[in-house]
């Protein structure tokens, strides 16, 4: 199995806050919809069904919210920084997704989220599905190998 | 290099450069793809508190 490496990324790189920034699992990630396409950071999140994107990204790739279906999405709340309880987005049936270090172009149904603290979360359904991944926090590294 | 706080500017777009230098930050992330040009390379990340603990697990229903 070829395994590609990534490095945790902090955002301490260009935030100046005393505190450390917490190193996360992110990867590059290339969106593209008919009109558009932009790069962003996902976060590898196996506590996620499935792949999850800001609702500010579509309206950058020019997707329209009235012409998708509508999505109920739970969460754990604003107390804890994530996902704040029951939020409104929208299903989108197939967005071209390009992950950092793989050519293969996937084509995935995604549902843009309204107020989701990250950009992009990659859950079980679409990227574990696809990629066997090997965490290492303790190194700073993550691993990826496409099933 | 520009630093930015985290805990100022918690949930705003940020457009960094590939040697991670910030091109630019903004509340909208249409206006800020608009103001550094959308030919641009850029990758677009939101500030995230440093201080502040993040758990994003989500059920659809």
């Amino acid at each position: 199995m070829d395994w590609k490496k990534y490095t945790y990324l902090s955002q301490s790189d260009f935030l100046n806050d005393e505190v450390i920034a917490n190193p996360r699992p992110l990867l590059k990630v290339t969106l593209t919809a008919p009109a558009s396409k932009i790069e962003v950071m996902g976060l590898v999140d196996s506590g996620t069904d499935s792949t999850l994107v800001h609702s500010s990204i579509a309206e950058a790739l020019f997707i329209s919210r009235n012409t998708c279906r509508p999505a109920y999405v739970k969460g754990t709340g604003k107390k804890l920084g994530g996902v704040p309880g029951d939020v409104v987005g929208f299903h989108y049936s197939s967005l071209k997704v390009k992950y950092e270090g793989f050519e293969e172009i996937f084509e995935l149904p995604v549902t843009f989220v309204d107020d989701l603290p990250v950009e992009m979360l990659l859950g079980q359904k679409d990227f574990f599905n696809c990629f066997d991944v090997k965490f290492s926090k303790n190194k700073g590294v993550f691993e990826l190998a496409r099933v | 290099m520009i630093r930015i706080s985290g805990k100022e500017n918690e949930g705003k777009w940020v457009a960094l450069s590939k040697d991670n230098k910030i091109l630019g930050l903004s509340d909208n992330l249409v206006s800020l793809r608009k103001e550094i040009g959308l030919e641009t390379e850029a990758i677009y990340t939101k500030v995230l508190s440093p201080g502040k603990i993040y758990a994003l697990v989500e059920c659809i229903i």
